[in-house]
């Protein structure tokens, strides 16, 4: 794990300036492994943690975690957005008369004709 | 009034639009003394406003076989349209006059497009926030 290798970058970074130095974060561990999870049952509740302070942590993750992360939010998103997937076999109408500009300008021709005694 | 007004994104349960998340906002046209509430969606991608047939006669509408015909393009090229000039109101704000080109098809929503709603209404579309916004050009009320 190449974790040194951001580690230049987070001191510059605002987003860091708050974390406290312990590499042993309470809310993530950025070395963890799965191996290293505690059983299902023995999971206390996930205290509530602000969006910012989540960046935080996230952002002092190292690479390979972030990608860990990443699969862990687009599975979440694909759960999340199944009932809009996209499927092959579906069909998908576009009902857009996209360029129908021709007929557009009828239409203003119209408007501008019978505007104030519209159709009835 | 010229305040700025936010909608959801809705979800269709009918096929086969199932599972689209579309902006849909709550319209009642009028036609003489004939009112009808509906809902219509948003289009950038079209250049005219399209009311379905169905949505016509519902108004009361005959069809005019003298009325010079539209012809519109992509999955509309193949139904007959006409022009109709109806007064539309999308509340709090004032009624206004929206051109349609009456198409003899029934699958279509009620379509909002650029001629000439977005003329008349700046939108801002959210999809990732699920919402948006819509605030009239200012127009002489009716």
């Amino acid at each position: 794990m190449q974790t040194n290798e951001l580690t230049p970058t987070l001191e510059a970074s605002p987003l860091v300036d708050a974390m406290p130095t312990d590499e042993t974060s309470p809310i993530i561990d950025p070395i963890s492994t799965d191996e290293a999870l505690p059983a299902p049952e023995s999971i206390t509740p996930i205290p509530t943690v602000s969006f910012d302070d989540l960046l935080r942590v996230v952002h002092i993750l190292a690479r390979s975690e972030k990608f860990r992360l990443l699969q862990f939010v687009v599975a979440e998103l694909a759960e999340y957005e199944k009932e809009e997937s996209l499927t092959l076999s579906g069909t998908y109408e576009v009902w857009s008369p996209l360029d129908a500009y021709d007929a557009a300008n009828a239409l203003s021709e119209y408007l501008e004709a019978h505007k104030g005694s519209p159709d009835e | 009034m010229n305040s700025t007004i936010r909608f959801p994104f809705t979800p269709s349960t009918l096929p086969p639009r199932r599972g689209s998340w579309l902006p849909y906002v709550p319209i009642s046209l009028r036609a003489g003394v004939r009112v009808l509430q509906s809902y219509a969606m948003l289009d950038t991608g079209s250049a005219l406003n399209v009311l379905p047939f169905d949505i016509g006669l519902q108004l009361g509408l005959q069809w005019d076989e003298n009325k010079a015909p539209l012809e519109l393009t992509g999955n509309l090229a193949n139904s007959a349209a006409q022009p109709l000039l109806l007064i539309c109101e999308i509340k709090p704000f004032p009624p206004l006059e929206l051109i349609f080109a009456w198409s003899r098809n029934n699958v279509i929503p009620i379509i909002l497009g650029q001629n000439n709603f977005f003329m008349n209404f700046d939108v801002l579309f959210s999809r990732a926030r699920d919402f948006f916004e819509i605030a009239p050009k200012l127009v002489e009320p009716i």
